[in-house]
């Protein structure tokens, strides 16, 4: 199997963590809205803010332990993004013109927390991102956001979208599994003229195959809506659980590194 | 019970493209009763079953099941008595796990707990796959699925099943497991296959198309054993009709074979 194949393969279990953990005892809603309050704590942070991201990361850690996901199966995921958060940070150290005294009497640019600061945000939110469907699952997520009156028009183009995904990632293994049986000598990689004719052929079959499946949900009388399934139970964990990580993120939005300090020193950082 | 039935009056349907896929098609079903559908590649079988979906809407002529016409109006209400099994498993399979899949036709239908999940449970059960139920879909073997895309339809509890290749890329056990289910089933079918052992099997009888026309409509052993029709449809009858020639190839076990079974033409040794 190719690198690209497998990794397909690795995506299509992406919410099979959702029926285990203790996450699971959860109301869906709990988990969208603190990771709200998560996301929207981060958001609030100032550009070359470090220390008022790190403690953020607690959210993401805790679904992880929580639902019992393996660390590796995280790494492996948010990877991927740290390029695009370097590509973007990268120059900051370089452009930024202000200068930050070190403990040690040593000057840096800002530009280096800037970039700390990018790539910390990336990460966190990457993987808050991930471990909310891996640990919550996509229907229960949709159940949740149709009991927090998100409309239904959304939450189905969610659903489908992430579907899509997988239809096309079927089709792609196919196409590939064909061309790499048939492609003699030529191992490894793929011709770039061939690539492309390949995505023009992927996208007409997943198309199809699309429809397929639609007609397949029509069939079982889908009219544009996903059901909701099991009404959702509100329970005193669940405002256990909320009250908690608004606090918290509270907390970090209002620096809880400085706010720590003045506690233990007695003296204002 | 209510007399439900299938009539295809002088059914007409004709691609964008200017291909004609049925022309004047007519056939009876009467309830409780397995038909099977064959003929050769192209002889109008996936269009008529679309018609039947209401995937496509007839040009002319019209299709009546249980009563009522279908037509763009009256699709909704046909598609709760029609349970209709694709040729392809994995494009039936859409949900996260089987238990979902199977949730999902009758949550659309209205079905709520705590109702949905003993129907589910239930449903599993009279396929043999309740084990399964927690289990992604693209984890199954190809019996597996095929017998959780029958469970996706059958927890609508339709009137009748609509089935497209219901044992293609099966093996022997798999293909033999399928037909007791279908065999057990007191709702009325309509079976598409090529596997004309399979339709001689379950079916009572056989609407034979030829270039989107009906050939016949007969008991499936009327038909097979008309060969000058089958070779006029481009079929050859099921292979245990088929006869074997008086002196065929014969087998023997190579000995001192213990991890493979090497079977080797007897002729070709001497």
């Amino acid at each position: 199997m190719s690198r690209l194949s497998s990794t397909i393969d690795g995506w299509r279990s992406f919410d099979s963590f959702a029926a285990e953990g203790l996450i699971s005892g959860l109301d869906p809603r709990t988990i969208i809205l603190s990771a709200l309050c998560t996301v929207i704590a981060m958001t609030g942070a100032g550009k070359g803010e470090v220390m008022v991201l790190l403690p953020l990361a607690a959210f993401p850690l805790t679904l992880l332990v929580l639902a019992d996901i393996p660390p590796m199966w995280l790494v492996k995921r948010i990877l991927p993004v740290l390029p695009f958060a370097l590509m973007i940070g990268l120059l900051n150290p370089w452009l930024e013109q202000g200068t930050v005294t070190l403990p040690g009497g040593a000057e840096i640019s800002t530009g280096w927390f800037t970039l700390a600061s990018i790539t910390l945000r990336a990460l966190i939110s990457a993987a808050t991102a991930l471990l909310l469907i891996a640990s919550v699952g996509l229907l229960n997520i949709s159940r949740g956001l149709a009991g927090l009156r998100v409309p239904a028009l959304f939450i189905t183009q969610l659903q489908m979208l992430f579907r899509y995904f997988f239809v096309i990632g079927e089709e792609f293994q196919r196409m590939e599994r064909a061309w790499r049986l048939r492609s003699g000598s030529r191992r490894g990689r793929m011709p770039l003229k061939l690539a492309a004719q390949l995505l023009q052929n992927l996208f007409l079959r997943s198309l199809a195959r699309a429809g397929r499946i639609h007609n397949a949900m029509l069939a079982r009388g889908f009219s544009g809506e996903v059901p909701a399934g099991a009404p959702l139970h509100w329970r005193l964990r669940d405002t256990v659980w909320l009250a908690g990580w608004a606090g918290f993120a509270l907390l970090c939005h209002s620096n809880l590194p400085m706010l720590l300090g003045t506690l233990l020193t007695g003296q204002p950082q | 019970m209510s007399h439900h039935y299938l009539h295809f009056n002088s059914v007409s349907f004709t691609y964008p493209d200017g291909t004609k896929a049925l022309s004047e098609v007519s056939f009876e079903m009467h309830h409780g009763e397995r038909i099977g559908l064959i003929g050769a590649n192209g002889a109008g079988k996936s269009t008529l079953l679309q018609l039947l979906a209401g995937f496509l809407v007839a040009q002319s002529g019209s299709i009546d099941l249980g009563g009522l016409k279908i037509t763009p109006s009256t699709i909704a209400e046909v598609r709760r008595t029609l349970g209709f099994v694709f040729q392809d498993a994995d494009d039936q399979l859409f949900m996260p796990t089987v238990f979902e899949d199977v949730a999902f036709g009758p949550a659309n239908l209205g079905v709520e707990e705590p109702e949905l999940t003993p129907l589910v449970m239930n449903t599993l059960n009279r396929t043999g796959i309740a084990h399964l139920a927690h289990r992604p879909p693209y984890h199954l073997s190809g019996g597996q699925k095929r017998a959780a895309a029958i469970a996706t339809v059958l927890a609508s509890t339709p009137s009748m099943l609509v089935l497209d290749e219901p044992a293609n890329a099966l093996d022997p056990m798999a293909r033999r497991r399928i037909i007791e289910q279908l065999r057990g089933f007191t709702h009325s079918q309509l079976i598409a296959s090529h596997d004309l052992d399979l339709v001689l099997d379950l079916c009572h009888r056989v609407v034979v198309l030829h270039e989107g026309k009906v050939a016949a409509v007969a008991p499936p052993m009327t038909v097979f054993k008309n060969k000058e029709l089958l070779e006029h449809c481009g079929l050859l009858p099921p292979l245990r009709m088929q006869e074997l020639p008086p002196e065929g190839p014969q087998l023997k076990v190579v000995e001192g074979h213990h991890h493979e079974a090497a079977l080797h033409h007897h002729t070709a040794e001497k």
